[in-house]
């Protein structure tokens, strides 16, 4: 069995248990555990490589330092999703990428009613044409709203979840999911091919 | 929240199979009904597809490395009890204890005007005194239930925002201080006898209870108004002149006493009050703020230039004034706009009981709800009053 194998088999809560006691090499094989997954949402949220990087260092460097206080009332992995998002969150209010985005600003038509129902256009979408316009419009997205459909759609949890996880109470995940569909809905059929 | 953004709601609901059995049985029959909601629900399937299966790129190779050789340097904190929630935006907290408390008591909240516009609340001064004079001179004790002749005031719906009552006009000559949060105008303590007039105080009958209730305002009905907390503190003062009459030695005794039990409520009240605005505060924070904001950022990003960012709220607010005159009217009912361009209005109706189906009306407005998404920005008060209507 090699390091990484018997790592492999320790428990999470053993790990975080040493951790917590000052074993900085089972915090290490916790940050090895869950970087990826660290990565991927706070990619998600981000979209910039560069910031994403920071932010899964400070999430990762923000639950050592508070590593003592955590009472693994939820897993350590949820834990570190909510300092991920929390964090990465932040990080946009930081960079005031409102201001920067609002420079890019679109057509005011999501807040109209659409003037006669028609059918969705997705189906006649190829798939890289569909996947290319929601990559642009995810970018145009408020963060809150990429957030939200990250740990719904990607990350397909619970709306129970994504309440604990956001801090937010379960009306508004189902208000701010049909919110963050509708706009990127909106978005992408209006994209430009 | 408007049939669209309900629909809406529901729909994401389903969609994630986060709706009870029975719900979504029913929206599924709405569902085969509406080819449009159809189409909606498999867009949203086909996007969330696209989300899922996009391409994140691979973390750089040393990212962890990197992360634990920083670990080093890292200080670790002692473990400690949990501390409650930073508030994203401190000064907003006392802005919305202050609506809260104001909202309890029953009290009456108005924007700040702008400087160089006729204070809204003196014109509806006049307005109310007018109207109480107009009316017969037993309604100005206030002492009695609504009916025709009396004076209402009614927050029509406090939760959004949306309706607020009236300040019992603060006298000219009292320079009451104005609370500087959230930009509203806190209500004077206007001296009692002035309050009489101005503001004869509302009480809730048995009748409008049961009206409230019947509509689903249960907690509200069931609420003190102001002018059943107006007589309890005439209760308190009537007690304490009984006091003041008793022999010395039992009144002293009798004073500790009724002190003490007075300081144990006070303390008690300031406590529900305290978690009360807890409460709101999370509930703002939560919902009205966090989405609030969200909402405009998109409409920003999605607005036309800077300055035109709030015309799709001065469509909805128009749409919301025609709905209010529609509802008025059938009430028979009057409307007036007391300063121009400011959007308040004031509602007259003839019987007590219409406010509760005003209430009920507004709050099933999707266009109304959707304009109090913008208050903080435009503002919509309105001022519900019974009386009989003026003849003009």
């Amino acid at each position: 069995m090699t390091i990484d194998e018997a790592t492999e088999a320790v428990s999470e809560e053993t790990l975080v248990a040493r951790a917590q006691a000052g074993d900085r090499d089972a915090f290490e094989a916790l940050v090895a555990r869950h970087v990826d997954a660290v990565w991927r949402v706070v990619w998600r949220v981000l979209r910039h490589r560069q910031d994403t990087e920071d932010v899964v260092q400070e999430v990762f460097l923000s639950a050592y330092r508070n590593l003592p206080g955590f009472r693994g009332e939820a897993g350590f992995g949820t834990w570190l999703h909510r300092i991920a998002f929390t964090r990465a969150l932040n990080h946009v209010e930081r960079k005031a990428e409102k201001a920067s985005r609002a420079a890019r600003s679109l057509e005011d038509e999501s807040l109209r009613e659409p003037q006669t129902p028609h059918a969705s256009p997705f189906e006649e979408l190829a798939a890289s044409e569909l996947a290319a316009r929601v990559k642009r419009c995810l970018e145009r997205l408020p963060a809150a709203w990429r957030a939200i459909l990250t740990l719904r759609e990607a990350e397909g949890k619970p709306y129970e979840a994504i309440a604990a996880t956001l801090e937010i109470a379960l009306g508004t995940v189902r208000s701010r999911l049909a919110r963050a569909r509708d706009a990127l809905k909106t978005c992408v059929e209006e994209e430009p091919s | 929240m408007n049939e669209r953004e309900r629909r809406d709601e529901l729909l994401a609901a389903y969609l994630d199979g986060e709706l009870p059995a029975g719900e979504a049985a029913a929206f599924e029959r709405e569902l085969e009904q509406d080819a449009a909601l159809r189409a909606k629900l498999d867009a949203w399937r086909a996007l969330g597809r696209a989300v899922r299966e996009e391409e994140v790129p691979a973390p750089p190779a040393d990212l962890t490395e990197r992360i634990t050789r920083r670990l080093g340097e890292t200080p670790r904190k002692a473990a400690s009890p949990k501390r409650p929630r930073r508030a994203r935006r401190p000064w907003l907290v006392p802005a919305a204890a202050a609506v809260v408390t104001a909202g309890l008591l029953g009290v009456v909240l108005w924007r700040a005007e702008p400087p160089g516009v006729e204070s809204v609340p003196k014109l509806l001064q006049e307005e109310t005194i007018g109207a109480s004079e107009s009316a017969p001179p037993s309604d100005t004790t206030g002492e009695d239930s609504p009916k025709t002749g009396e004076i209402v005031t009614s927050e029509l719906r406090a939760e959004s925002g949306m309706v607020r009552d009236v300040p019992p006009p603060a006298p000219e000559t009292s320079a009451a201080p104005v609370s500087p949060e959230a930009g509203f105008l806190a209500p004077a303590e206007a001296p009692a006898a002035e309050k009489k007039v101005a503001h004869a105080p509302p009480s809730i009958t048995e009748e409008v209870k049961r009206e409230l209730e019947s509509l689903g305002y249960a907690a509200e009905a069931g609420e003190a108004l102001p002018a059943q907390k107006e007589r309890s503190r005439e209760d308190v003062a009537v007690k304490r002149s009984e006091a003041e009459l008793a022999p010395p030695a039992a009144a002293a005794a009798d004073a500790a006493k009724k002190a003490k039990v007075a300081a144990d409520s006070k303390r008690a009240g300031a406590e529900d009050m305290e978690r009360r605005a807890q409460r709101e505060r999370a509930r703002r924070s939560e919902y009205g703020e966090a989405e609030e904001r969200y909402f405009q950022e998109w409409s920003v990003l999605r607005g036309p230039p800077q300055d035109e960012r709030w015309a799709w709220a001065a469509r909805e607010q128009e749409d919301a004034e025609a709905l209010l005159r529609k509802t008025v009217a059938s009430l028979d009912g009057t409307l007036k706009r007391p300063v121009q361009g400011e959007p308040a209005w004031v509602v007259t109706l003839a019987r007590a009981e219409d406010v509760a189906r005003l209430r009920y009306a507004l709050s099933k407005a999707g266009s109304l709800s959707m304009n109090t998404k913008d208050e903080r920005a435009k503002g919509l008060h309105l001022i519900v009053r019974v009386a009989p209507p003026t003849e003009e």
